[in-house]
């Protein structure tokens, strides 16, 4: 069911997706709810500026040293009766889950709930264990909602923010049994709850992502809002969390910023719902919580980023703040980026994850209008990374060491090259600037508008194809500011 | 500090019952009787002991304990948990509940109302304020935060309460 078969935003590269999601009038109406959130991270920055520091400092301080840390947390988690497993790729990831879960359920299926996790669906998680035959619940509504579309989460915060109410109702229905799924939102929230909840309360094994692991007492933070990941971590025999390795914070105690950081970004809460601390598996003579708690720490070549200008990205916190403010995400929404990790963090992520094998257009698609470094709450120059990227992979030796799975990017060519080159020559001498500029504009004024509207030509056609190229004015600012200057003498 | 801590409270749609020492055991028994007075899933604490609050209910309400040898079986049937707190935070208006064997986790989130007692004297000016002083004590196998009643945004990201965990909060503080 989680093969990703429900094509939301059809086409084989970003373009063309985001062509699709452009003339989709139903996404585009889903995705105006989006503006809840336009300003939540702008609001959240401007009551807590210090603690924006101070969160910045703190996840940065793993990061160059990260080995060192994972082994003192592995060693913490341990002390607490945690099992810790490593993994390099997704899929020895997703193999030493199988193995856990083979080992509680020796005789028949596991039933297994999970709570809402990135790093799950990037190491593609619930379809492997499907594929064993084991019966999977994502739990947390959106997510329910894109598993039973079989589609993949469109936003880290809300899955299934692409989805209407009516389709949102529709998609539920294919699981009714017959029974009416209500059109009204707490209605529906409540035959969700009942729908649900035998399955929550019949689950073997539980698994959850973590939102922050401390190093100095082995402690797994997660932050939630609906209460399934509550039933994840206090009702299952056996629990598995999945933590990519930059979660590693040094002190437990840094968590009491990091988390109000991270719920004011993300939803514009001072506190989610539920935050849960878990030290190790259930103890002695408790009745709840699991008897064995596993944490599985995820590379998928994170820790080479260690040294590299990609460090900073390793500081993430997944609020989604980056999401919400970007113009191009809030057009196109994630399906169009078809990848785990979407919006502007997502563009520079994947690529680096997979090496340039996945995502190597992302970086591309970008205005660089570095809305997405000002909204990020713990300092991430993406828009910097962007370019760096960018140029990265274009290059035959990028800064994130090993090869290019697929080459060169398709126009990386030595036209294109010169042009940059004769173009940047240009621009760094006023004379250039201005003679260029001044032709630039006499030309594009003579062939007017219905030209910048379509243009013929090779170099300018993509550029407007998606949009017009403006009419320059018939005097630059520099001109208009000589001669005011000039008039005001 | 109180206030702050009420009005946060309020604020995430938690029910505030305030009350002084003497009347904790009828407040929670009008807490319990509003919520449906069901099964009850009683969960311990010191507090809970010192207010005599399972003495006091224990006659008027079924009381689900947590030695019960069906216990997990009859919680889903609970109309309601009850639990005291550990720790609260007065700016974002959150308790915190310590895993125990007194005090399993799941009753505060299986039943569909959550009933919390919580003496003043355990709340902090706020989380990091406590999550820094817990840090330098022994830390229970789980400590959850909760702020008001479970909720979801995922339906064209307008609030709705209740999808998984308790569709209502009522926290009696005792000062």
């Amino acid at each position: 069911m989680t093969e990703h078969h429900g094509i939301v935003t059809p086409g084989r590269t970003f373009r063309a997706r985001a062509a699709s999601a452009v003339r989709d009038p139903q996404l585009q109406r889903a995705l105006r709810n989006l503006d809840r959130r336009y300003r939540t991270a702008g609001e959240a920055a401007a009551r807590q500026p210090e603690r924006r520091e101070q969160a910045a400092r703190v996840r940065r301080e793993t990061l160059p040293d990260l080995d060192a840390w994972l082994d003192r947390l592995d060693a913490a988690l341990v002390a607490a009766g945690a099992v810790v497993h490593r993994a390099d790729t997704p899929s020895s990831a997703r193999a030493i889950v199988q193995a856990i879960v083979a080992e509680a359920m020796p005789d028949r299926p596991a039933r297994i709930v999970k709570s809402k996790s990135m790093a799950t669906e990037e190491i593609e998680l619930g379809a492997a264990l499907e594929e064993a035959g084991h019966d999977v619940l994502e739990s947390d509504l959106g997510e329910y909602i894109v598993q039973v579309a079989g589609e993949r989460p469109s936003h880290m915060i809300t899955p299934a923010i692409h989805k209407t109410l009516d389709q949102i109702q529709g998609v539920l229905s294919t699981v009714a049994a017959g029974d009416a799924v209500p059109s009204d939102r707490d209605g529906l929230t409540s035959w969700a709850r009942e729908h649900l909840r035998p399955r929550l309360l019949a689950a073997d094994v539980g698994i959850t992502g973590v939102n922050f692991a401390a190093a100095d007492t082995g402690t797994l933070v997660l932050v939630t809002n609906e209460g399934n990941g509550r039933y994840c971590t206090a009702w299952p025999r056996v629990q598995i969390a999945v933590m990519p390795v930059e979660k590693v914070v040094a002190r437990l105690a840094d968590v009491g910023d990091l988390v109000p950081l991270l719920t004011s970004h993300a939803t514009g809460q001072r506190l989610t719902t539920y935050v849960t601390m878990m030290t190790g598996p259930r103890r002695g003579d408790e009745i709840d919580g699991p008897e064995a708690l596993h944490v599985v720490f995820v590379d998928h070549n994170r820790r080479r980023l260690v040294g590299t200008p990609y460090e900073e990205m390793l500081a993430c916190i997944r609020c989604g703040a980056c999401l919400n403010v970007c113009p191009v995400y809030r057009t196109t929404s994630g399906h169009a980026y078809d990848t785990t990790y979407t919006g502007p963090m997502g563009k520079v992520l994947t690529p680096l994850l997979d090496l340039g094998a996945t995502g190597s257009d992302l970086p591309f698609a970008s205005t660089l209008c570095g809305a997405c470094t000002e909204a990020c709450p713990v300092g991430i120059p993406l828009a910097d990374l962007l370019v760096h990227l960018r140029s990265d992979l274009r290059s035959s030796a990028p800064s994130f060491t090993g090869p290019l799975v697929d080459g060169e990017p398709p126009d990386a060519t030595g036209l294109n090259r010169a042009a940059w080159r004769l173009w940047a020559r240009a621009w760094s001498s006023e004379r250039g600037y201005r003679a260029t500029t001044g032709t630039a504009r006499r030309v594009v004024r003579m062939l007017g508008r219905r030209w910048t509207s379509r243009a013929p030509f090779p170099l300018v056609r993509g550029w407007t194809r998606g949009r017009d190229l403006p009419v320059p004015a018939r005097r630059s600012c520099r001109d208009e500011w000589a001669a005011k200057r000039g008039g005001s003498r | 500090m109180i206030e702050r801590l009420v009005d946060a409270l309020e604020a995430n749609r938690c029910t505030v019952r305030r009350c002084d020492q003497a009347q904790v055991v009828s407040t929670v028994a009008t807490a319990l009787a509003e919520r449906g007075a069901g099964l009850v899933a009683f969960a311990d604490s010191a507090d809970m002991q010192r207010h005599g609050v399972l003495d006091g209910i224990v006659e008027r309400f079924d009381v689900l304990l947590p030695h019960d040898t069906r216990w997990r079986e009859r919680l889903p049937e609970a109309a309601v948990g009850l639990t005291g707190a550990d720790v609260a935070a007065a700016a974002e208006g959150a308790l915190a509940l310590a895993a125990a064997p007194g005090s399993p986790r799941a009753v505060s989130v299986v039943p569909p109302a959550h009933v919390c007692v919580l003496d003043a004297a355990r709340v902090e000016a706020d989380f990091a304020t406590a999550v820094t002083r817990l840090a330098r004590e022994p830390l229970p196998s789980a400590l959850t935060w909760v702020t008001g009643p479970s909720r979801t945004g995922d339906l064209e990201m307008q609030l709705t309460y209740g999808i998984h965990g308790p569709l209502t909060v009522d926290v009696v503080v005792v000062t």
